[in-house]
């Protein structure tokens, strides 16, 4: 596969689909490295706890069960996503990514300068990632 | 076990007017899609006791 432009992600939040709802995405994937450096020798890390966090920026929708309507309830909570390069099916070349038990700390249901689409800016932090490739 | 009805048409678990049982629904938190509209709790159907004379 060459270079991949982002043209149609797959967002879910909660089991809710809210791609067509956002216009950027990011899932940063981290095992905290634990240090286990002894006397005579350099520095030597293993890995320790799943850190994952995931930032997504909503286009503010108040519409009945879209943007406004999912989040609000999940804020506090612990909740699953889904995310994806591509809304098509799974497969090796288009894998999803969950991750659950991710939890939702603020929400900004109104936000914006004069003259700029209302958004709302998510970040998800801890939880559990799998990746599925089938 | 707890059923619910999909209200809305972007659930992904789902589609709009079919109903699951709460199983299908692990990771998800039912409180908050309750609450967002997108499920609503399917009400057990009580059936009515007939009380014969003789246990009365």
């Amino acid at each position: 596969m060459a270079q991949l432009v982002l043209k149609n992600a797959y967002i879910t939040v909660n089991g809710v689909t809210l791609s067509n709802r956002a216009n950027s995405v990011e899932l940063n994937y981290e095992v905290e490295s634990v240090e286990v450096t002894a006397f005579g020798g350099n520095r030597s890390f293993v890995g320790g706890l799943q850190n994952n966090t995931t930032t997504i920026e909503f286009m503010q929708d108040f519409a009945a069960a879209n943007v406004e309507a999912t989040i609000f309830p999940l804020v506090g909570t612990q909740t699953t996503l889904i995310l994806a390069a591509d809304g098509g099916a799974v497969s090796a070349t288009n894998p999803f990514y969950t991750v659950s038990g991710t939890y939702l700390a603020s929400h900004t249901p109104v936000a914006g300068a004069v003259g700029e689409l209302a958004m709302t800016s998510l970040t998800f932090t801890g939880g559990t990632l799998v990746k599925t490739t089938s | 076990m707890t059923s619910y009805k999909v209200l809305s048409n972007n659930f992904s678990v789902g589609k709009q007017g079919e109903v699951l049982d709460s199983a299908l629904l692990d990771g998800c938190n039912i409180e908050a899609l309750v609450e967002a509209g997108h499920l609503a709790e399917v009400s057990a159907k009580v059936s009515k006791t007939v009380t014969s004379e003789q246990e009365k």
